[in-house]
């Protein structure tokens, strides 16, 4: 069976508060999170807006680094990689295209560019990739940021795989798209990782799409892992309340700033009880 | 013929109703500048009044380190200024400017009083200090126009720079197009002056020589070796301050610091 791609311990992470990041108050933003994510598997990170998904992500590829905890590439701790050559090996695709000006081909082949793969090359790598996310040869010429949000998304799929990652984080890549735009990602997405074997961790918000998508998932609620497992049992079947409470639509967004602001009874032991679920 | 046409302080005063047009159009306009003019226009007095007196003194003594410590007020003056323009929240901003402003000064006028205007001594106060302050105020305005613009361009598309480092770009890289822009549009005032200059407005240095009736060849040639300080200046501190700034936006794991954008 397949190995253990990605292996996640006990992370936190902090930010400084953003409205006066030099006096050093900071945020909590995740709580001792754990997971693995096997070896070509699509794995799931649901919860509600705010809950730390996103830094979770960001963690995976090194744009941020935990206050404490470990991420595991392979084996390796990826605090000890090259940037550069981590986040080739993982790959990013973001909520926004965020696509750079000029031609979509400048954009797909912008990676190989900068690991000087000679031009010949690189056009050649990079419309194979324009090839995955579906999109037709005459897109290779035109420019960028005048096509729809959709197209620029499916671009910036393309942009992410031209190095070949072994990784895909996507960042609700759906979440600024029209249902049909969003219906091509989803179904790329899956195609993606039966035809390339790319493990894939995919953020969403939406439990239809995690359920569409992932075999396994983690579920995050105020930057704490409530509940790990299997989609259809956490989405189901979720052991906590507060999951429970998230998959019926009941949860309550300003809880935690109740309870920091002290005037909220602790109910139970979420507080104590950390990443895990 | 030339004359010479003194001013009194009459004069002077009279020419205060200059200023009664600026503010009457502040006023009715309810620009909220109000208070803005009349200390503009006091400050304007008092500091060409004292400036007079001090550079009278300073040429008089012709001390190495009066000279000297006269540039240095300028200098932090125009660092002072160049960083209080800069609007976001970034620490280091003064030590930013201050760095760049010295540099591209420093430079400048090492390599002038060493191979062009060979002034001896070199502290010679009624040549250094003019000059050095027209480079000091066209540098000190490249430093700010860099440093805000690198900053504003950085925030703006930060998710591009974003989007780049998770494609394997390093620091540098993913804001190469922000901080060539950020270069070019600190450069694009002195490149402008360059063309037009004697065209539409005469430089100060010419046009004070000019009032006093004594323009000379001379004074052309100081002119001309002034303007191509300046564009030396504007260039290195520019970049100095593009560099510095550069270095801050990111961590040594090529993340992108975003808590103070």
């Amino acid at each position: 069976m397949a190995g253990v791609k990605l292996e996640v311990s006990g992370v936190s992470m902090s930010r400084p508060e953003s409205s006066a990041p030099a006096d050093g108050r900071e945020r909590r933003v995740l709580a001792n999170v754990s997971f693995a994510v096997e070896d070509g598997a699509v794995y799931g990170i649901v919860g509600p807006s705010g809950s730390g998904k996103t830094s979770l992500l960001r963690l995976l590829n090194g744009l941020e680094s935990p206050v404490s905890g470990r991420v595991l590439l392979d084996g390796e701790d990826i605090s000890t990689l090259e940037p550069t050559v981590l986040r080739r090996r993982v790959g990013m695709v973001f909520q926004v295209p965020a696509l750079f000006r000029g031609s979509v081909g400048s954009n797909v082949e912008y990676a190989l560019a900068l690991q000087g793969v000679d031009a010949r090359e690189r056009e050649e790598r990079g419309r194979s990739c324009l090839g995955l996310v579906g999109l037709p040869g005459s897109f290779w010429g035109r420019t960028a940021l005048e096509l729809s949000q959709g197209e620029q998304q499916r671009i910036s799929i393309a942009r992410a795989l031209a190095s070949g990652p072994e990784v895909l984080l996507m960042d609700e890549p759906t979440s600024a798209l029209d249902p049909a735009s969003s219906g091509i990602i989803v179904s790329l997405v899956r195609k993606l990782n039966e035809e390339t074997g790319t493990t894939v961790v995919f953020v969403t918000h939406l439990l239809e799409q995690a359920r569409g998508l992932c075999e396994r998932a983690l579920m995050l609620v105020d930057g704490r892992a409530i509940e790990e497992g299997a989609v259809e049992q956490i989405l189901v079947a979720p052991r906590t309340d507060m999951g429970r409470a998230f998959v019926e639509g009941r949860l309550d967004p300003h809880a935690r700033a109740r309870r920091e602001e002290g005037d909220y009874p602790e109910a139970d032991g979420r507080r104590a009880s950390g990443g895990g679920g | 013929m030339s004359g010479y046409f003194e001013l009194s302080w009459l004069d002077v005063a009279i020419s205060l109703s200059l200023v009664a047009v600026l503010f009457a159009v502040v006023v009715v306009q309810r620009l909220g500048l109000a208070r803005g003019v009349v200390i503009g226009t006091i400050r304007t007095f008092v500091q060409l009044l004292v400036i007079g007196y001090v550079l009278r003194f300073v040429f008089d003594l012709s001390r190495w380190y009066w000279v000297l410590l006269m540039l240095a007020v300028m200098l932090v003056v125009a660092s002072r200024t160049a960083a209080a323009r800069d609007e976001s929240r970034w620490p280091g901003k003064l030590q930013i400017a201050g760095i760049s402003i010295t540099l591209g000064v420093v430079v400048t006028m090492v390599s002038v009083v060493g191979l062009v205007i060979r002034i001896r001594p070199w502290y010679t106060p009624h040549i250094l200090i003019p000059v050095s302050g027209m480079v000091i105020g066209n540098t000190m305005n490249a430093v700010a126009l860099a440093a805000g613009r690198f900053r504003s361009e950085v925030a703006h598309r930060r998710r591009e720079v974003e989007a780049a480092l998770a494609l394997g770009a390093t620091g540098p890289q993913a804001v190469g197009e922000a901080f060539r822009a950020a270069v070019k549009s600190a450069l694009v005032p002195t490149m402008n002056a360059l063309m037009v200059v004697g065209l539409v407005q005469l430089p100060g240095m010419m046009s004070g020589q000019i009032i006093a009736g004594v323009l000379s060849v001379q004074a052309v040639r100081y002119q001309i070796v002034v303007m191509y300080m300046i564009a030396c200046g504007a260039a290195v501190g520019a970049l100095t301050a593009a560099l510095l700034i550069r270095r801050q936006l990111f961590t040594s794991r090529h993340q992108l610091k975003t808590e103070y954008m």
